[in-house]
């Protein structure tokens, strides 16, 4: 079935579109997973930054600042190591347990467990981002816009709903959408503790017919693409967002 | 009627704010005058508890509170009894004119939309923008932001509106507009506490006119007497060098 796809072998040198096609087809077959990796991070990074920054603005006691050295240690950690870091502290101590409990061996050899260790490094990743992004939405929005909401009687929680976070979510769109970009693209890490994704489904094309850069380009067209529309689709939120 | 007893504010070892007292009568309009750091805007945003005073007490007509200890729910009823206008008028950016106008009175005062709306175009007509309801704030001059920001602050019917040189950010053509609507509030006989270094406005509009410097009030009194006749140096000193600077005639 594959040499139907791209019949010349390995020998010949010249790039084959053909081959790109058929790489092309096997990758498709993971965009779920690349979306999932994608998507369960930012919606998590969301839910999850959004108090931390809020904790970081209004200098919620003792979180503020544990939320503030946490975040600032992660932030400066690539996300290679994320993956790489939680991998290891996932799978080891289950090994060890393994041997004491049922449930941890089987839990060490679910199917997929890979990708999970991977939707949960990738969610820690967007969190710290997201996180930051939310705290410059916040700031976005000056101090006059509260000042004015205090003096017309307004609660902070009342102020916060009806012009604060109306405000900092059209500064935040455009940026989460960049954010959401970068996950997209970031997901592709994942192939270090080998989740078959969009990347490594069109490696493991390659590793039939030994084309690997047309493999690579396959990949590439499938994430330009996802790029794209989420670009596009940040356009338009933008504008329903920016009430001038 | 609004007392103010013994306020003092520091920020840090600075102390704004040195014991102020201020007795404003319903109806009455009292202007504060004073050189720059003098620690006028201080003394509004207290009154208001954008800040919160070191010590001194407020009265705003049956509703007394310490200043210092004043819990969330006094500050809220402080505030519903008062509202401000502010120097770069700070208009809610994400709602238009009607919008910023409509926001206390329903979020804050429940009152229902439909008579929200009603009371909100009644508010911007009497500010001369009916034709601006519509508006974002960036679609609007400064002189028609800061009209829209006293029609806001006049639709909630306060007991005072505390003004902090809601002028002195506009282009000079823009001031005149802003004044004429803050001397037609004055006639309708709302209570007014305002900061502003238009001399002439304040020696027409003033019922009583308040001389702040460094803290401390030096002199007070009928705009004739601080005007034409002030007692204290440093009253007689910020007199003239403010109208020299400003060339204004009174
Ligand atoms: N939030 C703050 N933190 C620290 N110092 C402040 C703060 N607000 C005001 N001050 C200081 O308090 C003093 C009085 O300031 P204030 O704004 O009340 O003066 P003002 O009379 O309104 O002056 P202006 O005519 O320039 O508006 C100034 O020295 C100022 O630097
Ligand atoms: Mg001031």
């Amino acid at each position: 079935m594959f040499e139907r796809f791209c019949r010349k072998g390995a020998e010949s040198v010249a790039f084959d579109v053909s081959c790109v096609w058929f790489s092309f087809k096997v990758a498709i077959r993971y965009l779920h997973v690349t979306l999932f990796l994608s998507v369960i991070p930012l919606a998590l990074g969301v839910a999850l930054g959004t108090p931390i920054a809020v904790c970081r603005k209004f200098r919620v006691r003792i979180a503020s600042q544990v939320a503030g050295a946490l975040i600032t240690f992660l932030k400066g950690i690539p996300l290679v190591l994320y993956v790489l870091i939680l991998n290891f502290m996932i799978l080891k101590p289950l090994d060890k347990l393994a041997e004491y409990s049922v449930w941890a061996d089987k839990l060490r050899l679910m199917d997929k467990i890979e990708y999970y260790i991977g939707i949960i490094a990738l969610s820690a990743y967007a969190t710290v981002v997201i996180s930051e992004t939310m705290r410059s939405a916040l700031n976005s929005v000056p101090d006059g816009q509260y000042e004015a909401c205090f003096s017309i009687g307004l609660t902070r929680g009342q102020a916060l709903r009806s012009i604060v976070i109306p405000q900092a979510l059209a500064f935040a769109v455009p940026v989460l959408c960049n954010n959401f970009i970068g996950l997209i693209k970031g997901s592709s890490i994942v192939y270090v503790i080998g989740v078959l994704d969009i990347l490594n489904g069109a490696m493991t094309s390659a590793q039939i017919n030994y084309r690997f850069l047309e493999a690579y380009i396959a990949a590439a067209l499938i994430y330009w693409v996802l790029c794209i529309s989420v670009e596009r689709a940040s356009w338009i939120l933008e504008k329903r967002f920016k009430k001038r | 009627m609004i007392q103010v007893k013994g306020v003092r504010k520091s920020f840090g070892k600075n102390e704004v704010l040195k014991g102020v007292d201020l007795n404003v009568k319903k109806g009455e309009v009292v202007v504060i005058l004073g050189p720059s750091g003098s620690g006028k805007t201080t003394l509004l945003r207290c009154v208001n508890f954008l800040e919160i005073a070191d010590d001194g007490d407020l009265t705003i007509g049956d509703l007394s509170v310490r200043f210092k200890h004043a819990t969330k729910k006094e500050i809220l009823r402080v505030r519903r009894r008062t509202a401000m206008v502010f120097q770069n008028y700070n208009l809610f950016n994400n709602k238009n004119a009607i919008e910023n106008v409509m926001e206390g009175l329903v979020t804050a005062r429940k009152v229902p939309a439909a008579d929200a709306y009603a009371t909100a175009k009644k508010e911007l007509d009497k500010v001369g923008l009916s034709d601006k309801y519509d508006a974002y704030p960036s679609q609007l001059s400064g002189g028609q932001q800061q009209r829209v920001a006293i029609a806001r602050a006049v639709s909630l019917n306060p007991e005072v509106i505390l003004f902090d040189e809601p002028t002195s950010a506009l282009d000079p053509e823009l001031v005149g507009e802003v004044l004429a609507v803050m001397r037609a509030v004055a006639r309708e006989g709302i209570t007014m506490i305002v900061v502003t270094h238009e001399m002439s406005f304040a020696h027409d509009i003033a019922d009583h006119v308040v001389f702040m410097d460094a803290g401390v009030i030096v002199e007070e009194g009928t705009p004739k007497e601080i005007f034409t006749n002030p007692r204290e140096a440093r009253t007689k000193q910020f007199l003239d060098r403010i109208l020299l600077k400003y060339d204004y005639s009174i």
